[in-house]
């Protein structure tokens, strides 16, 4: 302890540099700063069974992991002094003792009694009564940080909370040796607004900008970059071909600081090898690319093994974030029996107004819910109005019967889509590719898509309100489970046959780039919504725990 | 304040919002805390200064909003030379043409079964090396640069069809292909 004071003193700059961190307008006590983080005087704490005696404190008083130690602390836990039970209570470790720190109720039996050491029942810091200060002891801590670990582990194990969270996470923390080298070498960056890291170009391979694209998309993906960058990819993959560790890696490329655009042909190589049937390198479809990297990246992420018991009910990272639930109702004209089926989606494909079925009405009969003329359209199409159409009944006519369940014979019916599960991402996709028998062509009609999204409207839950007669529903401001915030766009521009596609992306809430494969600029918000629009990434605004 | 146990259901709608009001500003404090004694551990252990930047690297790294420069302020258009090594052939190939070598190395696409045809149509043919033969195949293929028009237009028709039937063409053209090395065999024995 008295050598790292000594090195403070032979280096006066660097002293300088950390008071001046660490002052920050804050007055601080220079002796404390100047001592080490443990002191002396615990040594008088640390005799016989000191060890588990501290223990016990720290899962009766301080980390109560079980319904039952929560109530004992709850009960028990007050000042002897006032009966206040917050105030920042403390428990003696000397003795069985309970007073308030903000009163100064501890201090009190501290002086009376000779005990220097008491702990905070909030956070678990030990309080030193003659250096004035909370201390922080190597051993102390240690079993202090155990303890933590174990409350951590029973209170999700019998809790209804979702498994698997059985590990606290633990911030970084520098050792001695990583300290020293960092106080050598002062250069350093952090992530700000106004900064270039997490941003990349990417070169294009020939005419490989649709991959371009979906990169930048998923790279801009909040959640998908969190669990890359916090490394929490394990994998299992016997050899070099895993598709998830290839993502990591590109991770890691954003975030390099290099200015130099990325060159992504392991990338490329990895997904031919895995998705056969995106053969041939022509200008592939953005899309394509999009659904079949989801696919491989899915199939890669092993989850423990379940994925092979239950392909259906994986809980990979790429489920997490991108699979939705689709409702599918088929209602039988005759006795109005419903027949319900879910399936799961990563995206949701839109018809647009100009292709060779026919976009308005949007339903054939009258089904009063939509409260704007449906056959009459004054503006542009928005994205609403496509959500709206998608999620239409659609009567299927008399060449399309359905075997109904409760009349026992062929019917006539109609069937309407709605949302009964939103992924995290909803990714749109504007149908502008035309492939039919006759006719291919590409569909340019603008589609004005927002910025923010209400996804209450398609929900099968609030379809079940408008069939119980509710057909206007009052928008719930305070509901923000349907909520999503647009956060990357894919463009294309030209023709079927030869084009090029660019993206927009966001980062730090409010700033757009757009990505034109090694070239990356800045962009306004209204660059974007007036873009064409083909792919649309929208993200949840906000999330919740299972 | 002794703390004593109290039941919820007596109480109106104004008592409910105090405790819970009172519930809330409990836990701001607490989380306050929580963050003080984090600052207060990391000055003690002596890892605080940590979280100061340098001006220098900041500066480096600051978005450039320009006419004519990307945002780390380089030039446009300045990548023509980069380089990749191929993971199938090992071969050091330009960065903007490895898609096209990558399906040829692959044998993906339409057109690696044509080359591979060639290839042993020309292997009985002891004029020409292997390697020049390579060679020639790269110069006739500017099928494969970058927004070539030409290309497009000449192969529309099979485009569509490509498009419409993936998967059964494919399966043709392997079929075709087989078919082919197994009549050139046949009259490389004959021949032998």
């Amino acid at each position: 302890s008295n050598r790292s004071a000594a090195r403070m003193k032979d280096r006066p700059l660097l002293r300088k540099g950390f008071y001046a961190a660490a002052g920050r307008g804050a007055p601080l006590d220079v002796l404390s700063v100047m001592s080490p983080a443990g002191c002396s005087h615990v040594s008088g704490f640390k005799v016989d069974n000191w060890k588990q005696n501290l223990r016990v404190i720290y899962q009766c008083f301080v980390w109560s992991g079980t319904a039952e130690t929560r109530r004992r602390k709850a009960k028990s836990c007050i000042c002897h002094m006032c009966g206040a039970h917050l105030s920042r209570l403390h428990s003696c470790l000397y003795c069985v003792y309970f007073g308030c720190f903000t009163k100064k109720h501890i201090h009190e039996h501290a002086k009376n009694k000779r005990h220097n050491l008491a702990i905070d029942l909030l956070y678990g810091g030990i309080y030193c009564f003659v250096c004035q200060d909370y201390i922080y002891d190597k051993d102390m801590e240690q079993i202090a940080k155990e303890e933590q670990r174990k409350f951590f582990f029973f209170f999700f194990l019998f809790s209804p909370l979702s498994p698997g969270v059985g590990e606290k996470y633990s911030t970084w923390e520098p050792t001695k040796r990583e300290l020293e080298l960092l106080r050598h070498n002062p250069k350093r960056r952090k992530i700000t607004t106004n900064c270039t890291i997490g941003l990349r170009g990417l070169i294009n391979l020939g005419n490989t900008c649709f991959m371009n694209c979906i990169v930048q998309a998923l790279t801009h993906t909040p959640l998908l970059r969190d669990f890359f960058l916090s490394d929490r990819h394990k994998c299992e993959m016997q050899s070099n071909s895993c598709l998830v560790c290839e993502m990591s890696q590109l991770f890691q490329e954003f975030y390099s600081g290099h200015r130099y655009p990325h060159i992504p042909f392991r990338l490329l190589h990895l997904v031919w090898t895995h998705a056969r049937h995106l053969a041939g390198y022509e200008q592939q479809d953005a899309h394509e690319f999009l659904i079949a990297a989801l696919d491989v990246l899915h199939r890669h992420c092993d989850d423990n093994g379940k994925k092979a018991n239950n392909p259906n009910h994986c809980n990979c990272i790429i489920d997490q974030i991108f699979t939705g639930g689709l409702q599918s109702d088929v209602t039988c004209q005759v006795c109005h029996g419903v027949s319900t089926t879910i399936d799961p989606f990563w995206d949701i494909s839109l018809d647009l107004p100009g292709s060779s079925t026919p976009f308005w009405p949007l339903s054939p009969g009258s089904d009063g819910s939509v409260v704007n003329g449906e056959s009459h359209q004054s503006g542009s199409t928005t994205l609403t109005d496509c959500l709206r159409r998608f999620t239409r009944p659609e009567h299927l006519g008399s060449s399309a019967k359905i075997k109904c369940g409760g009349c026992h014979s062929y019917q006539e019916s109609t069937k309407q889509l709605t949302m009964k599960k939103l992924p995290i991402v909803a990714c749109f996709h504007l149908k502008r590719f035309e492939h039919s028998a006759k006719l291919r062509r590409k569909i340019t009609t603008y589609v004005s898509f927002p910025l923010e999204l209400d996804m209450t409207p398609f929900m099968a839950s609030s379809k079940e309100s408008r069939m119980n007669g509710q057909y206007q529903q009052p928008l719930d401001t305070l509901n923000n489970d349907n909520k999503y915030s647009l956060f990357a766009v894919v463009n294309h521009q030209g023709t079927l046959e030869s084009g090029h596609y660019t993206s927009f992306i966001r980062q730090h809430k409010d700033q757009w780039f757009k990505c034109d494969d090694a070239i990356i600029t800045k962009a306004s918000i209204k660059d974007v919504l007036d873009s064409e629009g083909y792919l649309l990434f929208y993200h949840k605004q906000f999330l919740e725990y299972e | 304040m002794k703390m004593e146990a109290m039941s919820l259901s007596g109480l109106d709608n104004t008592k409910l919002e105090a405790l819970a009001h009172d519930i809330y500003s409990d836990l701001v404090e607490d989380a306050c805390l929580g963050l003080c004694f984090e600052v207060h551990r990391a000055v003690k252990q002596g890892y605080f200064f940590l979280d100061e930047t340098d001006q220098d690297s900041m500066k480096d790294f600051e978005i450039v909003d320009q006419p004519g420069v990307d945002i780390f302020g380089q030039v446009y258009n300045q990548w023509k030379n980069k380089e990749c090594v191929c993971p199938n052939c090992s071969r050091s190939i330009a960065a903007s043409r490895f898609a096209p070598h990558l399906e040829k190395c692959l044998g993906m696409g339409r057109n690696s079964s044509r080359i591979a045809n060639r290839r042993i149509a020309s292997s009985n043919n002891m004029s020409k090396s292997e390697s020049d033969q390579e060679d020639n195949d790269d110069i006739n293929d500017n099928d494969w640069s970058y927004g070539s028009e030409k290309k497009a237009k000449k192969r529309k028709s099979d485009k569509v069809f490509l498009r419409s039937l993936k998967q059964p063409v494919l399966l043709v053209s392997l079929a075709l292909d087989i078919g082919n090395i197994l009549f050139y065999l046949f009259i490389y024995l004959s021949i032998s």
